[in-house]
Formats: structure tokens, sequence, C-alpha cells
């Protein structure tokens, strides 16, 4: 049984149809590139997968289970934006997060921290975009889950930056984890993917092993990327 | 989950009521200086920074009062309605949890500011003779109330119970019916505090004309039956009060789940 199935899954707005009939099974211990243009239907995906937003057919399971408190404690989100609390001070964000998951290794968060040169005292909000988005990721990846949904964690960032998330997560993620990036920055990730599923206009219209492309076809995810997807 | 929500909701509302509180607490004794002064010298210029003092302090209570209303629905927007709220849903708790945490919090710190500010009041302007006749006044008011026969002791009690249960439900009502609004507000895809201010513009009239039709069908007809003998006093109040509180428990209960369903329809939460 997969770590995140998707069986018949379907989601409109109106008459826009964001996720549509959808299957999909991700097993635990895979780095899964979520790629697709701008408008595809990742975010949609991953915010069902989080319970923040509801199917319009089909389900979405997570270990088995619809999603719920049990899925959300063993789900570990980056939103697609800087979502924590800005008034807290980082010694405060640890406290949050080590009150409500049971598998956040605190000790592991603070050496991140550390080697990042934050102070525990200053608050999010002093901190640059660049910094907020490293503590948010440290944060997510400081728990010890069993999938973990990152929704554009190189976006908007300098490649420096880039670098820096890009190792926080092949460096951190727990091995027995199934790890899901939705991007379209897929030249900066595509040497940690262990297989890539394209999606556009809701449907997935490619999934395949990182190595079968490159071996099979001759050519980088991202070349791969751009001969799908050229306009 | 309930109690890490409650202390965290503590900690994101403490960092703002309790400066407020000390700055009160510092400006309540400037007032009572500046009553001093108001009182025992005859310089204009004493008496133009005296007046000042004294309405600071009544400037800063009345700023903490309205912090305490503006942070219950502060709270509720940013951390359910902005980016925050991508944190919040993801956590492993029910969404019972979460509107009652903030339920829980905001009624905390409306009684909290309520008492600091009667606090604050007595200290800026109670001299040490209207202290003592207050004390007076209640332990009069006890021995009264010791001495009087156990049928009216039991009706001043209930009174007292029930005006408690009235003032709880009614702050609860208040901030639920913020919720709701701002819930609905936010469920359509454009132009959401706008229509949340309209939500509770629509929700505030309606509760108004019910609050009429309750009064002319239950409350008035009892009074009614007061007055031509045919009940006592004393079940005619019973009455009012329990309508009352029955009143404020069916309007959180509706806001409740009209909060609840609109968060769990936009959100599919718990």
């Amino acid at each position: 049984m997969g770590i995140f199935e998707c069986k018949a899954l379907t989601k409109r707005y109106g008459s826009l149809t964001a996720i549509d009939n959808i299957d999909l099974d991700i097993e635990p211990g895979h780095i899964v590139g979520l790629l697709g243009p701008n408008g595809s239907g990742k975010t949609t995906l991953i915010k069902m997968a989080n319970g923040l937003l509801a199917p319009t057919a089909g389900q979405i399971l997570i270990g088995g289970e619809k999603p719920s408190v049990a899925t959300k404690k063993i789900v570990s989100y980056l939103p697609d934006r800087m979502a924590l609390p800005t008034w807290m001070k980082m010694t405060q964000a640890l406290d949050f997060f080590g009150d409500f998951y049971e598998d956040f290794d605190r000790a592991m968060a603070e050496e991140l921290l550390r080697r990042l040169g934050i102070d525990p005292g200053q608050t999010i909000k002093q901190m640059s975009k660049g910094t907020q988005e490293k503590v948010q990721l440290i944060l997510v990846m400081s728990r010890r889950a069993q999938l973990y949904l990152l929704d554009e964690p190189i976006g908007g960032v300098d490649p420096a930056t880039r670098d820096y998330i890009i190792n926080t997560i092949i460096n951190n993620y727990n091995e027995n984890a199934a790890v899901v990036i939705s991007t379209h920055l897929i030249a900066d990730v595509e040497n940690i993917l262990d297989e890539v599923i394209f999606i556009n206009s809701g449907r997935i219209v490619c999934r395949d092993a990182v190595d079968a492309i490159r071996e099979g076809r001759g050519m980088s995810v991202d070349a791969y990327f751009r001969e799908v997807f050229k306009c | 989950m309930l109690s890490k929500l409650l202390k965290h909701e503590f900690r994101a509302t403490a960092r703002v009521m309790l400066p407020l509180y000390a700055l009160m607490a510092v400006l309540a004794g400037l007032a009572r200086v500046s009553v001093y002064l108001l009182d025992h010298q005859a310089s204009k210029a004493v008496h133009w920074f005296a007046g000042l003092g004294v309405g600071l302090f009544i400037l800063s209570v009345l700023v903490v009062t309205v912090m305490a209303v503006v942070l219950m629905v502060n709270r509720f927007y940013k951390n359910f309605m902005t980016d925050e709220g991508y944190v919040m849903f993801t956590l492993p708790v029910t969404a019972n949890q979460l509107v009652f945490s903030k339920i829980i919090v905001s009624v905390v710190w409306f009684i909290a500011t309520a008492a600091a500010d009667a606090a604050a009041l007595t200290a800026a302007f109670a001299n040490s003779h209207y202290i003592r006749s207050a004390i007076d006044l209640v332990r009069m008011a006890f021995e009264k109330f010791t001495t009087v026969d156990h049928v009216l002791r039991m009706h001043i009690t209930g009174y007292a119970a029930e005006g408690v249960v009235i003032g709880l439900l009614a702050m609860i009502a208040t901030c639920l019916v913020v919720y709701a609004s701002i819930s609905v507000g936010h469920s359509f895809a454009n132009h959401k505090v706008l229509l949340s201010f309209v939500a509770f513009g629509v929700f505030t009239t309606v509760l108004e004309i019910a609050g009429i039709a309750l009064l002319i069908s239950v409350i008035g007809p009892a009074f009614e039956r007061y007055f031509m003998m045919v009940a006592d006093g004393f079940a005619a109040a019973h009455t009012v009060l329990l309508t009352v509180a029955g009143a404020e428990l069916l309007v959180s209960v509706v806001f409740y789940f009209l909060t609840y369903a609109t968060l769990k329809r936009r959100l599919n939460m718990g």
C-alpha cells in the first residue's frame, strides 16, 4: 500500500477542473518530483492531501486514510508561501512545532538553525525573505514524518538559497518516508529525484523513473519536461 | 491538544494585552497624581498638565477595552483566513479545538480586561473614604443576605448564577457572531473583508429583530403576569433571565455551527 494514493481524484472550481480523474500511488522511500507548469494542479493536489481542500469526486488517501487529524500527524507540509506567524521568536516557533508534532526533532532543528547563525531570540518578521524560507523548511524537515509534501520549496529564492534548500531536504528527510516535491524549476531538483510525475491541466501526462528518462530517452528530466510541455 | 492551542493562543495575545495593562497601570498612577494636583494646586499650568494626565489615562482605558475586542477579531482572521491558516489547518487538531481555543482565550481576555479597567479606575480615582464605603456596602449586603429567609436567599443566588451565565454566554455569542461573519465573508472568491462586514451587518440585524420578537413574545408577557398578580415577581424575573440565557445559548449554538460548517466546506477540516 502506498503512503500517498489518489483514486479517480477530481477537483473542480465551478466550471474549471483543477484535478481531473487522477489515479496515483506513491511508495515510501522515494523522492518524487511533481512537475508541471504554473496552474497545472500541483498545489491543488498537495492542498487536498493536507485536507485544506475537499475533493469534488474520488479519493485521496494518506497511509490508507482520508486526510484527518491522524494523517496530519504523519505528513510534514511545506506550503508554497511563508505561513509561520511572523511575530513568533525562533524559540517560540520551535516550541510550537515541538508541542504539536510528536515526531519533531528539536535538537536537529536547533543544530540546523545554529549552522545558519540564526539568533533564537530573533522574530521571524526580523528575518530576510530567504532566511524565513530556510527557517520554515528547517522546521518541516526536522520532523520524522512518513510523507513530506513540499510545495514549490525553491520558488522565489536566489540560487544559493536553492542549493541550501535542496541540501537540507536530501540530508534531513526520513529515509523510510516518501518526499513529494512540487516545482516547475526542474533543473535545480532533478539530481535528487528518484522519479517524476508530469502533471498538466489536472491530468498526469507522464510518470517515470529519473534513470529511465535519462537512459531510455537520452536526455535530462529538464530537457524532457521542455519537450513534453513545449508551447 | 486543546491545552496546547490555548497555550500558544495565550502567548500570541498576551504579548499585546500585558504591555497595554502595564501602560494603563502607569497612567492610572499618573491620573492619581493629577487628581491630587487638581485638588491641591491653583496654578493653571499645573491644572493643564493634570487634565492631560487624566485624559491620557481615560484614553488608555478605552484603548485597552477596544483592543480586547480587536484582538478577538484579528486573531481569528489572521490565524485562519490569511497565510497562517496553512500552518493552523494542517496541525493535528480538530476544527472544534481550533474554534474553541479562540473563544476561550477571547472570553478570558474580556474578563481580565474588565477586571483591569475596574482596578485601574479604582486606583486612579477612588480615595480611601470611597473604598471604605464600598467595602462597608459589600459587607452589609452579605450580612443581609445571610439573615434573609432561605427562599429569598435561594432566589438571590439563582439571579446571581443566571447573571453570570448570561454574561459568559453574551461574550461567547459575540465572538461567534464575529467568527461566523468572517468565515462566511471569506467563503466568497472576492471582496472577502467587505463581505465579512456585510455578513456581520445582516447577522446583527437579524439578531435585533429576533430580540424584539423575544421581548414581545416572552419577556413582556412574563412582566404582564406579574403586574396582573398571576405570577410572583421572583418567578417573572427568573423567566426573563432564563429566557435571555436561553436566547444567548441558541445564538451561540447557531453561529458556532455556521462558523464550523463554513470553515469545513472551505477547508475540508478535521
